[in-house]
């Protein structure tokens, strides 16, 4: 009887030890791991894979065979350079037709510099830094065409309508401006069209109508600037710690003149006033 | 058998080495507390002292240029240039200073206050610095700007062409640099304070699981304790043993419910005061920048097409109604839209108890004003637009739409600003016992354990 309880003593002493001494090794080992979770950042990564646009002249376009080159190009590179990731470790995939949102929800790109906008439908989905440029939509010209100063002025011209666009839309139907769509494949077509003399404007974001006015000579951005445009840098949703970086190296690359350089060198001769400033941010989450 | 008077072979050795892991437990759950509370007030003092009100100035600058483009326009377009470049002090008393200019004064000192104290937080940010730098700089080439239209349109009339040109610099300076300025150092002096706070928070609850482990820890020991000691010498109850349980149990439920309490203040103060107090500082700012935007589109009317999109995209931001491409369509829905999103529709979402109610039908009317005040000036009655735009007493005031408008913002604002001081304030107030109170009860408990356990020491001396 004696043995009996002893043992029995003996078990519930060394389980109530053993109990005691479990919890205070758990207590302080396990505490900070349970509120210390942080979602997974774009920081600190070896290597990135960026979605970018193609075929925009000034922005992401080939020459030829060769890489992808442009402004969109030159920000991710100094974006990824400034996130510690080498130009050899970055991989930059062309988005086509597929939404940046959607490219990063499926993982197949890390972040994305486009030219799709920073909408309130996109921010639901993604996190955005940025924007890296406050586009506007403008109207390109020939040059020397001086009856076109505004968007007003497109009434009676024919314009140019890109499948895929929806800027030809803002003139016709929001500002109610009577002007003639005339289809096109593509915007480059476009200005070569408008070069030489079959339609009379085209209208979209003015990078892209200062990258054309770069690649098609005797075309010219008229600076008449009617809606904001926002390019962000799309990162995975939550991505907070990312987006606090990616703004905080924008800011640099402003602050530094990188920024100016960049603009410079793509569309300094296409007429369009270059902004020397940050954008202002949409913030994060 | 060689004596091991530490070694768990002897019953000595069993109870003191139970008693040393209580001890162990107790010490634990005392640093863990002491650590959790020093957390907590750091966290209340962030909100309640220092990047709390930091942020809310930083906040207020962003308003605090927006007034200031305000008044410029609205002196401009009731033709006050008189009384703005009146100075009493050089020209005697011949002249009298308007209301207008004071305003403008004031609001700018503030906006150089906060631009400078954003400079002057934290580890030295390089970039930061530059952005306050380009800041100030850009003030003052603000206000140059604003000196020449004011003299340009000096004298009987409407503003001259040149003033007109020296106002659209100023005002373009304004949207293009000075605003997205402000709002980048304010958007990250907010994240700082989330990033401060969310720490501080989690380590307050880290803190909490800690505490809540020792003192199970301490239970644990404590019951183990008792049990050798009952069976062992036959005893019942130990009686100080039982107390120290008792105050271990005690103090343990103290310090965990009051840390949930400090995390739940920590959470109030961020998340009803500080939160909505900067989003309603922004929309106040986006609600004066925007009918300044229509009294723009009078006084610059070549520019007119530009401004009055700006007028919608702030109207969306702050209401958003789906589908509202243009201004007409943003009036029309506005008058039956029960779902909308922007910074009215998230604030609808996440209070349902403190309904807008007087807010929105504030805004609903402001707006109504404003769709005559457009249809008048795109009639091309800029006269007309002007005159429906301003107070029609007092046309140096707003619309008492708009200012009844403000007010309702206005209101919202400090009562937010209020919660957040209260929350801190109790936060820090519930803090204070907690400096003494564990390790005051973690010497009493131990002195009961030790107590409990001296006497069957004793028999083996």
């Amino acid at each position: 009887m004696r043995t009996v309880r002893s043992a029995r003593t003996r078990a519930a002493t060394v389980a109530l030890a053993a109990l005691s001494v479990a919890l205070l090794a758990a207590t302080l080992t396990a505490a900070p791991l349970v509120y210390g979770d942080e979602p997974e950042s774009i920081t600190g990564r070896d290597e990135l894979v960026i979605g970018v646009d193609d075929g925009l002249p000034g922005l992401s376009a080939r020459t030829g065979d060769g890489p992808l080159e442009g402004f969109e190009i030159d920000v991710a590179t100094y974006v990824a350079g400034r996130l510690g990731v080498a130009p050899a470790d970055v991989t930059l995939r062309p988005l086509r037709s597929s939404l940046p949102e959607d490219a990063l929800r499926d993982g197949t790109i890390d972040m994305a510099v486009s030219t799709r906008p920073i909408t309130a439908g996109r921010k639901d989905r993604v996190t955005f830094a940025g924007p890296f440029y406050l586009a506007h939509q403008d109207v390109l010209v020939r040059q020397g065409d001086r009856t076109v100063r505004n968007v007003q002025d497109l009434r009676g011209k024919r314009i140019c309508k890109v499948p895929g666009f929806d800027s030809w839309q803002v003139v016709t139907g929001e500002r109610e401006v009577a002007a003639v769509a005339v289809p096109m494949t593509s915007h480059r077509g476009c200005a070569e069209s408008l070069a030489a003399g079959r339609v009379d404007a085209a209208t979209t974001d003015d990078l892209v109508l200062a990258g054309l006015a770069a690649a098609v000579p005797g075309t010219t951005v008229v600076n008449a600037p009617f809606t904001d445009v926002k390019y962000g840098i799309a990162l995975p949703e939550g991505d907070r710690e990312g987006c606090l970086a990616v703004n905080r190296i924008l800011t640099g690359m402003y602050q530094n003149g990188a920024a100016t350089t960049m603009l410079n060198r793509w569309f300094g001769t296409s007429g369009l006033d270059l902004p020397a400033t940050v954008p202002q941010f949409e913030g994060c989450p | 058998m060689p004596v091991k008077p530490w070694g768990v072979d002897t019953v000595a050795g069993r109870v003191r080495a139970l008693a040393v892991l209580a001890l162990l437990a107790l010490a634990v759950l005392v640093a863990s507390a002491y650590a959790a509370v020093g957390d907590a007030r750091e966290g209340v003092r962030t909100l309640g002292e220092r990047e709390g009100p930091l942020a809310e100035s930083i906040g207020d600058m962003y308003l605090a240029l927006t007034d200031m483009d305000a008044q410029v326009t609205r002196v401009l377009l009731t033709e006050g240039e008189a009384g703005w470049l009146c100075a009493p002090e050089v020209a005697g008393a011949d002249c009298e200073r308007s209301g207008a200019r004071y305003v403008y004064d004031i609001r700018r000192e503030d906006a150089q206050r906060a631009a400078l104290s954003a400079a002057s937080t934290g580890p030295t940010d390089q970039a930061r610095m530059r952005t306050v730098q380009a800041l100030l700089n850009g003030l003052h080439d603000y206000d140059r700007h604003v000196q020449a239209a004011m003299d340009a349109a000096a004298g009987p009339g409407a503003p001259p062409p040149e003033a007109v040109r020296e106002y659209r610099t100023a005002t373009a300076l304004m949207t293009r640099e000075l605003l997205p300025k402000a709002s980048n150092l304010a958007g990250e002096e907010a994240a700082d304070v989330t990033t401060a706070y969310r720490e501080g928070r989690s380590s307050v609850l880290a803190g909490r699981l800690r505490v809540l482990g020792a003192g199970l820890a301490l239970v644990a020991a404590m019951a183990g304790l008792q049990v050798y000691l009952t069976r062992r010498f036959r005893r019942l109850v130990s009686l100080p043993l039982a107390a120290a349980l008792v105050g271990a149990l005690a103090l343990t439920t103290t310090v965990a419910t009051r840390l949930t309490t400090e995390a739940d203040r920590l959470r109030t103060a961020k998340q009803t005061g500080l939160d909505p107090a900067l989003d309603l500082t922004r929309v106040r700012a986006l609600g004066t920048s925007m009918y300044t935007d229509r009294a723009r589109q009078v006084l610059d009317p070549e520019n007119a097409d530009r401004y009055d999109r700006r007028y919608l995209d702030k109207s969306q931001t702050i209401l958003h109604v789906a589908g509202a491409s243009d201004l007409d369509g943003y009036y029309r829905a506005l008058g039956r839209s029960v779902d909308f999103g922007g910074y009215f529709g998230a604030r609808a979402r996440q209070d349902a108890n403190h309904p807008d109610g007087e807010l929105l039908s504030a805004y609903r009317t402001y707006q109504d004003l404003d769709r005559t005040v457009r249809e008048l000036a795109e009639d091309g009655r800029l006269d007309a637009a002007a005159q429906a735009h301003l107070d029609p007493r007092w046309r140096h005031l707003p619309h008492p739409a708009f200012r009844a408008y403000d007010r309702e913002l206005d209101a919202r604002i400090s009562r937010h600003q209020a919660h957040r001081v209260h929350a801190a304030l109790e936060a820090e107030r519930a803090l204070r016992p907690m400096t003494w109170l564990p390790p005051v009860a973690a010497l009493a408990v131990g002195a009961l354990i030790a107590a409990g356990i001296w006497p069957r020491l004793a028999e083996y001396r």
